[in-house]
């Protein structure tokens, strides 16, 4: 099977995401963790490893995992192909020989893609700058924890901007209500959390455990299957919605 | 451009389609069965013509009945848009592309194995040639439309369907596309258009549907439809010097099929529009009556469709 195609879609997407002077959401969001990190440095006088760790571990969870992370893949992913159908011309992608699923990987690649661009940069910047090194444990572990996070968050929010014309404010509310304060109210919700995901994996990777309050409780090994499940799930939604996508005029 | 030798087959078969969202009767219970040549869409704004052409592109479920291309059923059968070009109503399109990149990217799509050829044959049949490497962000509107109908063209498809294609056309262009599209129906090709424009219809179209909220109102060619709808009574207000006299005068006139004596005026029914405004001059003379004011009763779109439909 020929590539073109998706490296054709692939082009479009990227272009549609980040036309229209959005790529500076790319140097914003990179830059914002990587300005803390410096300003946290130069308060520091004396600068002791174990407080720089513990300021890392809480800018990536709480700024990076829980903010930037979060509102990058529910724009990338819900635009992917919600400014399509708002503006009518998914109908050229739709008319096309082409098979459904392959639509939906190439855009959630795409729009996973624009999402770590969006936050990974300023993660290995700003580890560089507070821990000395951009390949430190705790950056490699936040590295796999995010890129995983982004691919639950972009096929959820890609899915979603099928099923409704409203995926921006209703992901919006997801991420606030939800993967902010709700999933974490009981041990049983957090099994269905993606930052819950993301932190155990970090965890795992950087062998080692975060502060509490950050941490997950979660087994890497549980974490691993539960984000299979539900990529898996969301991808079937997102494609069996596309082939069964009407389009319909605006009246 | 050539049309494929799979055109021989080209069909597209309607049956029974109705479409509904809700209480809302979109298409209703509509037939028909397209072959090759051209066949215009006829009906005023929000008849319906937009959904039946999307019930035929595969775009919209029809809600009963069946809508088939080529022997397919369009509805969840992506491999007909091998064979079916489409082009839709609405202008929006990728700004940043140029059109050059536009008419390509759907040459990729559909994966033809001579991207460059077809892009290029594409392209100089809807001639833009000279602005292919402009943003398409920057194309008038009957530019877009044009650049619209390569992209739909690029794959040779042996059925065309285009949704409004003169909107923004200047003369020449629209000129160059009736041309267009008349050559590629004469090899064979199913191409269905519509408008809400009657005279749009008169270079191109062979067949012509007349759909009038959500009903097909009317078919045939496009003599007898223009027929239709101008022998149909017309309706005049005239205000005379001596109302009564020129009303009794013109009852025996076999073009006036009723008159209504009114305030001041009287309101005339013409079986025959063209024959009444000839007599109608020489009968008030005749009955030494002035002509003080003779208004057409207005005639939209509208009441000429509904016409149609009540008949």
């Amino acid at each position: 099977m020929s590539l073109r195609v998706e490296l054709s879609l692939a082009s479009l997407t990227w272009r549609l995401l980040l036309g229209r002077r959005r790529w500076l959401f790319l140097p914003l969001c990179n830059g914002f963790p990587v300005l803390m990190s410096w300003i946290f440095i130069r308060e520091e006088q004396e600068l002791r490893a174990a407080d720089a760790l513990q300021f890392t571990e809480v800018l990536l969870a709480t700024v990076v995992l829980s903010v930037l992370l979060p509102l990058a893949s529910l724009i990338f992913g819900a635009m992917s192909m919600g400014q399509e159908i708002e503006d009518g011309t998914l109908a050229y992608t739709l008319a096309k020989p082409t098979a459904r699923w392959r639509i939906v990987a190439t855009k959630t690649a795409v729009a996973w893609t624009a999402t770590l661009a969006t936050v990974l940069p300023g993660v290995w910047l700003a580890g560089w700058v507070v821990l000395g090194e951009p390949g430190h444990g705790l950056i490699r572990g936040f590295t796999v924890g995010l890129s995983v996070a982004a691919l639950l968050y972009v096929a959820g929010f890609l899915a979603l901007s099928l099923y409704t014309r409203r995926a921006l404010i209703l992901g919006l509310l997801y991420v606030i209500a939800w993967e902010g304060s709700l999933s974490r109210l009981f041990d049983g919700t957090r099994t269905l959390s993606v930052r819950e995901y993301a932190t155990s994996l970090t965890q795992a990777v950087a062998d080692l455990r975060l502060d509490e309050g950050l941490s997950s409780p979660l087994q890497p090994s549980t974490a691993v299957m539960l984000s299979l499940a539900a990529f898996g799930l969301l991808a079937s939604f997102a494609i069996h919605k596309l082939r069964t996508l009407e389009l319909v005029e605006e009246v | 451009m050539s049309v494929p030798d799979s055109t021989e087959g080209a069909r597209i078969l309607v049956r029974n389609a109705s479409k509904w969202y809700g209480n809302v009767v979109a298409v209703n219970d509509i037939s028909f069965d397209l072959r090759a040549g051209v066949t215009g869409l006829l009906g005023p704004n929000g008849a319906g013509k937009t959904t039946l052409l999307r019930l035929i592109a595969g775009f919209l479920e029809p809600s009963s009945g069946t809508v088939e291309v080529n022997g397919q059923r369009s509805w969840r059968h992506p491999k007909i848009y091998r064979e079916v070009g489409i082009v839709p109503e609405r202008e929006t399109l990728f700004p940043f592309l140029t059109g050059r990149e536009f008419v390509r990217m759907n040459a990729v799509l559909h994966e033809l194995p001579f991207v460059d050829a077809a892009t290029e044959q594409a392209i100089e049949a809807v001639d833009l040639v000279d602005r292919q490497d402009e943003r398409i962000g920057t194309y008038s509107k009957g530019m877009r439309q044009r650049i619209k109908v390569a992209g739909a063209l690029v794959h040779d498809p042996s059925v065309l369907l285009l949704d409004e294609p003169f909107n923004g056309m200047d003369p020449t262009q629209r000129l160059k596309m009736i041309d267009l599209l008349r050559e590629d129906a004469a090899r064979g090709r199913v191409i269905v258009f519509s408008t809400h424009i009657l005279e749009e219809l008169h270079h191109l179209a062979e067949e012509v549907l007349v759909v009038v909220s959500g009903r097909l109102a009317a078919s045939g060619n496009f003599r007898e439809i223009r027929r239709l709808m101008t022998d149909r009574p017309h309706t005049f207000t005239v205000r005379a010097t001596d109302n009564r006299r020129l009303a009794a005068a013109l009852m025996s006139d076999d073009s006036v099929s009723g008159i209504q004596l009114q305030d001041g005026h009287m309101v005339i029914q013409a079986s025959d529009r063209g024959a009444f405004a000839t007599a109608l001059p020489g009968i008030a003379k005749a009955q030494d009556v002035g002509l003080r004011e003779v208004i057409p009763a207005d005639e939209s779109l509208e009441s000429v469709f509904n016409y149609l439909v009540e008949s």
